[in-house]
């Protein structure tokens, strides 16, 4: 019986690494905040989904083991207790370092009670003026059924007291989101100094409330169940049935109630009480709630000096600038590595063919879309233009649901095609097909990637783009758009490699495959680079592979459910890299006696991803690119300065420079190469002159 | 929210670069569309397949329910925005054709009317001898790499949804070709009432079959089969579970995996091989058809081919009318092997043939008939004189009657019935409506018996002594006249007092009275 790491465990050592990041003081001061508000992020999230959907299989009285051996309960304490662990450490770290220390650098969170009086007056103005008329306080009747209050908002709940009958009630108070969370405060000196939202509000909540005065105060937050999914063969319209759940989620069960660590007895009872909260549920904090809004603190203007340098995108020396898109594809396939290399020329790439007269069709997957996506900007202008503008909306992206329905009412109303997924599958693949008429023909132009069509996270995450216009690719890339779109059976590819229907086999033939060689004494190695690893299947054959002596070199982000280091999997390793891109690409080698296959992926290997969503696979054939790629999976594991390496036990230990090794951060040597590239490609088109000729 | 799509400003696509053909089949509707490339072949660019239970409706109640009509209207009308969206005219595809399956549903002139009226597209059914052909032109263009196609005598079986047809390779021609009422979705519904599972559903379909597997037994007892090769939408669904790279699969293995497939369930069936329900379901009988028939043949190992049947078979419609050259052949060889099975004078037959291709070569400009109807006209002289097998005496009643219900490889029910029509012709009264293969032509097909029925009795009339003695024909065409030159002839007398009783169509179609001038 395959062993198996718990995944919800493994995630948290993950964020474990993540909030690591904010305990390094090798780095700026403000990309510590940043990494401490992503490990609060990141757990809001976890809240929602995992600990949302493992709160239900207990309710509903399922003792059922999970591949790791845990029952719903156990998982559950054992979550409790490493996020318990994980919260001392958050807290400590910001009020032992972060604040102190921003605090020295000019950057001051400042108490209720440290305003002056002047500040405090400039604050009661604001509160009068810009606060209060946003603010709806619920009443808390002890003999009526108590107010609900929304999700993931801060709420402040108070205790009134009213001198002329000697009474007491309770009120709560929940800040709009549309509020800010920091209020600047006016100082005598240089500095920056703030007063959180909730601390504003407790010192002037009495002015809602005449004749009645605030005795306590405290401040609490609810995380509810996120994991309410749309009853799709219920659904005559997804989009209907999407904003219902959208609405249903604000509401649902408490699964996290984290409340002030000082909060009094009594509030903290009336609040575990509306909040039909168990104390298993009930998080204190030592400090401010809701941290991931620290965000905005990370990117405070003025304070370059305590961030990272910037790394701007490089233009790929694959892109000539003068060309168009179609005629840099049609001169040769293209790779191109987001950040370092910007993804401008897949936004291009749609834009051009919006404009096109001879492009005569635009299909395309959306999965999480940017607030101001130029990409949908450009889908819209092509339907205006007559084109035939297919988009996939994924509307069951979890998270991004309101922002994606805006969109593709926009896109329709355009003129697109709109189709809101596949029933029962996420689509989560990343293409984008453009059909050009040329001399008579039709030619296809593909772009497959593994990060989402979203310009601002394609700032931020590592991800890989691959732009062809081989006809194998494009003729795939129809028959995919085809069964999306509900016109055709999924058929069988000829060169892409489709979850659900293939993807996983695949990988376990070429896994197996890689054992085979192995078992015959041949050289047999994979690497893979994935975001998680959770698939039973997919391990128990790494952990055969391993046991047949194929050299198995693992680079995962988050989840990693294989126990490497074991007799059963020494021959595995696994590193994690945490940096300032998150690692967002999928790409896996397999070495195949010498004549490697290399894939570039939208799926990790997960189950969900192999089993329960539409996916692409994209074997890279290109001699070059496949080289690059190959170069990209090994230099990962030269990292010594932000990679990690996953222990037996699931947690993790830096990895460090042997002595006398250069210390290597490899997002670095990747920044640093795209713009040695770029500036070579540069300088070579400096020496080379385009005379203008005279057209025909 | 507007649903409305703009009005589009892309120009229309060359429709003589871009090619497409539907099919509506047994358990599938697909399409594909092609483009021509530089040689002029036609290359897919698109393939779209959905499944619809017609085969389903037809073996069950032999009646196209209402909601499968709808299902392929509702999958067509899918299509047809995929051809907008091409910039192709959706209501004017290259071919739409209809599996021969449909022919056995009561109201299938209905299905297509209603397919008509609400897609815009006239659908025809596809007939025995197209399917022939296409499996003919598979094999040709696909198979020939195939290790069982270099053997000396090569076997293709094809397990369609109603028939099962049956090609013999001698040394790569065609030298026999059977046809027997056995099919996958035929013998599922016939067999589903027996609510077997597993072997024993093995075993019902095994004896359902049996009466045709004895007849396929006998039909090749006379010769070795070296390789045989199976295609079939199911088989080759399924191929690359048996083979891997077109590789043989032994009948062990064959049978090992009929008898796993057996055991799964529906559902099971559809998850373990990638298919839809409609093809699941018929894939027992497929399998167990298919082994039946190697092992009744005695064959050690088969052959599937891994490529996808439907999307070849679409491919090929798109070629199927443009006849190649070797493909003539077979046909020609065909109506030879039946000429010679009734008696028929081959060195009259042969003789006839070369005088009406004289005449169709020459007088292009008059009779405007296309490359394929010299070809029916080929066959007819071949095979104009088999009624004599039945008796001398209006042999040319016989000679219809022995055409119509007999197969000639490559030809459809169409062809077939010209060529049976043309041949009656060749003597005594010319065509008229109270005939009734005549009277259920369309007018086109009518003008075109007529023409090619003039030739014919023109040129059998110049071969009236059987003695092939007229070799060399010199036209000339004058206003009124067809006068035919014999040079080096002497004396045409015979030739003569044929054409009196036989030129009286020619003159008629063609207005044009046929005079013969000796050489003198």
């Amino acid at each position: 019986m395959p062993q198996y790491h718990n995944r919800e465990l493994s995630w948290l050592e993950f964020n474990q690494r993540v909030l690591a990041q904010a305990f390094r003081d090798d780095l700026p001061l403000l990309e510590r905040v940043k990494f401490l508000a992503i490990s609060a992020s990141n757990l809001d999230e976890f809240f929602q989904v995992r600990v949302g959907s493992l709160m239900l299989l207990r309710r509903s009285g399922r003792k059922t083991r999970d591949n790791s051996g845990y029952t719903p309960s156990r998982n559950l304490a054992a979550i409790r207790e490493r996020v318990l662990k994980m919260n001392a450490d958050q807290y400590g770290l910001l009020n032992r370092t972060l604040l102190p220390t921003l605090a020295e650098k000019g950057i001051v969170l400042l108490a209720a009670a440290q305003l002056t009086d002047s500040q405090r007056a400039q604050t009661a103005i604001a509160f009068d003026d810009n606060i209060s008329p946003l603010l709806t306080p619920l009443a808390v009747d002890p003999d009526s059924a108590p107010p609900i209050v929304p999700a993931l908002q801060i709420v402040l709940a108070c205790t009134l007291h009213d001198p002329a009958d000697q009474t007491s009630r309770h009120v709560l108070i929940p800040i709009p989101e549309n509020l800010p969370r920091r209020i600047s405060i006016s100082t005598d000196d240089e500095t920056t100094a703030f007063i959180l939202i909730e601390d504003l509000i407790a010192t002037h909540a009495d002015r809602l409330f005449p004749g009645e005065n605030i005795t306590a105060t405290t401040a609490f937050r609810v995380t509810r169940n996120g994991d309410i999914a749309v009853q799709e063969e219920d659904a005559t319209d997804l989009a209907d049935e999407m904003e219902d759940v959208l609405t249903a989620r604000r509401f649902a069960d408490t699964v996290r109630l984290e409340i002030r660590a000082d909060a009094p007895r009594d509030l903290s009872a009336l609040v575990q009480k509306v909040t039909a909260s168990s104390a298993q549920e009930i998080y204190r904090h030592a400090g401010p709630l809701g941290l991931s809004s620290f965000m905005e603190l990370a990117f405070l203007p003025d304070y370059d000096h305590l961030r990272d340098e910037d790394w701007p995108a490089q233009n790929s020396p694959s892109i000539a600038p003068g060309a168009s898109m179609f005629e840099t594809i049609a001169a040769g396939d293209v790779l191109l590595f987001h950040p370092y290399e910007s993804f401008d020329p897949v936004i291009r790439l749609i834009e051009e063919a919006a404009a096109d007269p001879d492009v005569i069709a635009i299909k395309q997957i959306l999965y999480r879309t940017a607030r101001q996506s130029r990409i949908i900007d450009a889908l819209i202008r092509a339907a205006e233009n007559g084109k035939h503008v297919t988009v996939l909306v994924e509307l069951k992206a979890r998270f991004d649901e309101a922002r994606n329905l805006n969109r593709a009412d926009e896109l329709q109303r355009a003129g697109a095609q709109i189709v809101y997924g596949v029933k029962n599958l996420k689509t989560h693949a990343k293409i984008c097909l453009v059909l050009r008429r040329e001399s008579g023909h039709i030619r296809r132009y593909v772009h497959l990637g593994t990060g989402n069509y979203n310009e601002t996270t394609s700032r931020l995450y590592t991800d890989l783009s691959y732009l062809t216009c081989k006809s194998e690719y494009g003729n795939d890339a129809s028959l995919l758009f085809n069964a999306v779109t509900g016109r055709s059976k999924l058929l069988r590819f000829q060169r892409l490699i489709p979850a659900p229907s293939a993807m996983k086999p695949r990988l376990l033939d070429l896994i197996a495959g890689e054992a085979e060689r192995a078992k015959q004494g041949l050289p047999a190695k994979i690497i893979a680079k994935t975001n998680a690893l959770q698939d039973p299947d997919i391990i128990a054959a790494l952990y055969a592979a391993s046991q047949a002596g194929v050299e198995i070199k693992l680079n995962v982000r988050g989840i990693c459910c294989l126990i490497p280091g074991e007799k059963f999997s020494k021959n595995i390793t696994v590193i994690s890299v945490i940096d300032r891109y998150l690692e967002h690409a999928r790409l896996f080698y397999f070495h195949q006696g010498g004549d490697p296959l290399v894939f570039i992926a939208s799926a990790d290997w997960m189950t969900r991803n192999l089993e329960k969503r539409v996916e692409l696979m994209i074997p890279i054939d290109e001699k070059t690119i496949k080289r690059r790629l190959i170069k990209i999976l090994e230099t990962y594991f030269n990292d010594n300065r932000n990679a990690w390496r996953i222990l037996r036990d699931g947690t993790s230990t830096p990895v460090l420079p042997a002595k006398g090794e250069k210390p290597f951060r490899a997002q670095e040597h990747f920044y640093q190469q795209s713009r040695r590239a770029a500036k070579a490609r540069e300088h070579e088109r400096s020496m080379t002159f385009e005379p203008h000729v005279p057209q025909d | 929210m507007s649903r409305a799509r703009k009005t589009h400003t892309l120009p229309p696509a060359d429709p003589t670069l871009l090619l497409t053909a539907l099919h509506i089949g047994a358990s599938s509707v697909s399409i594909i569309i092609a483009e021509r490339d530089a040689e002029g072949n036609p290359t897919p660019i698109d393939f779209l397949e959905q499944p619809a239970p017609l085969a389903q409706d037809v073996f069950g109640g032999n009646i196209v329910s209402n909601a499968t009509t709808e299902r392929i209207v509702s999958i067509i009308h899918g299509y047809q925005e995929t051809l907008s969206e091409m910039g192709l005219d959706p209501h004017n595809l290259t071919r739409a054709v209809a599996t021969n399956v449909l022919h056995e549903a009561t109201n299938h002139e209905s299905v297509l009317n209603r397919i008509r009226i609400a897609c815009g597209l006239p659908v025809s059914m596809i007939d025995d001898g197209e399917m022939t052909r296409l499996i003919y032109l598979k094999t040709r263009r696909r198979l020939q790499h195939l290790p069982a196609m270099t053997r000396r005598t090569a076997l293709v079986v094809h397990v369609g949804p109603g028939n099962t047809r049956a090609l013999l390779f001698h040394e790569g021609l065609i030298t026999r070709y059977t046809s027997y009422r056995m099919g996958t979705h035929r013998t599922r519904e016939a067999v589903e009432a027996s609510h077997a599972e597993g072997p024993a559903l093995l075993r019902v379909i095994r004896e359902h079959a049996s009466g045709n597997l004895a007849q396929l037994r006998f039909d090749f007892s006379d010769v070795s089969i070296d390789g045989i090769i199976l295609i079939g939408y199911e088989i080759q669904s399924v191929s690359s579970f048996l083979t891997k790279n077109n590789e043989a699969c032994t009948l062990k293995d064959f049978r090992k995996f009929t008898t796993e497939t057996a055991i799964l369930s529906d559902l099971g069936t559809v998850k373990r091989f990638q298919l839809d329900y409609q093809t699941a379901e018929a894939l027992i009988p497929a399998l167990e058809i298919n082994l039946a028939i190697a092992e009744a043949l005695g064959m050690k190992e088969v052959h599937i081919p891994n490529s996808e049947y439907e999307q070849g078979l679409l491919h090929d419609l798109l070629v199927s009318r443009e006849m190649s050259g070797s493909f003539a052949t077979e046909v020609l060889r065909s109506a030879r092997i039946l000429a010679e099975r009734y008696q028929s004078d081959p060195g009259h037959g042969e003789h006839v043939g070369k005088l009406c291709a004289h005449f169709l070569t020459n007088l292009q400009d008059l009779h405007h008939l296309p490359e394929h109807d010299a070809l029916l006209l080929q066959v007819a002289a071949i095979l104009h004189e088999v009624g004599t097998y039945v008796s001398p005496r209006a042999h040319h009643k016989h000679s219809e009657y022995i055409i119509l219900n007999s197969e000639i490889f490559g030809l459809d029910r169409l062809d077939v019935t010209i060529v049976a029509l043309v041949s009656r012709y060749h003597r005594h009264s010319g065509p008229k409506l109270d005939h009734p293969s005549y009277a259920a032509l369309s007018v086109e097909d009518r003008i075109r018996v007529c023409k090619l029925a003039a030739i014919l009795r023109v040129a059998d009339a110049l071969e009236r002594t059987h003695a092939q003695r007229i070799s060399k024909i010199e036209i000339i065409r004058t206003a009124d006249k067809l006068r035919i030159r014999l040079p080096g002839l002497k004396d045409a007398a015979i030739e003569r007092l044929a054409m009196d009783s036989k030129a009286d169509l020619f003159e008629q179609v063609f207005g044009l009275s046929v005079v013969i001038e000796e050489d003198n």
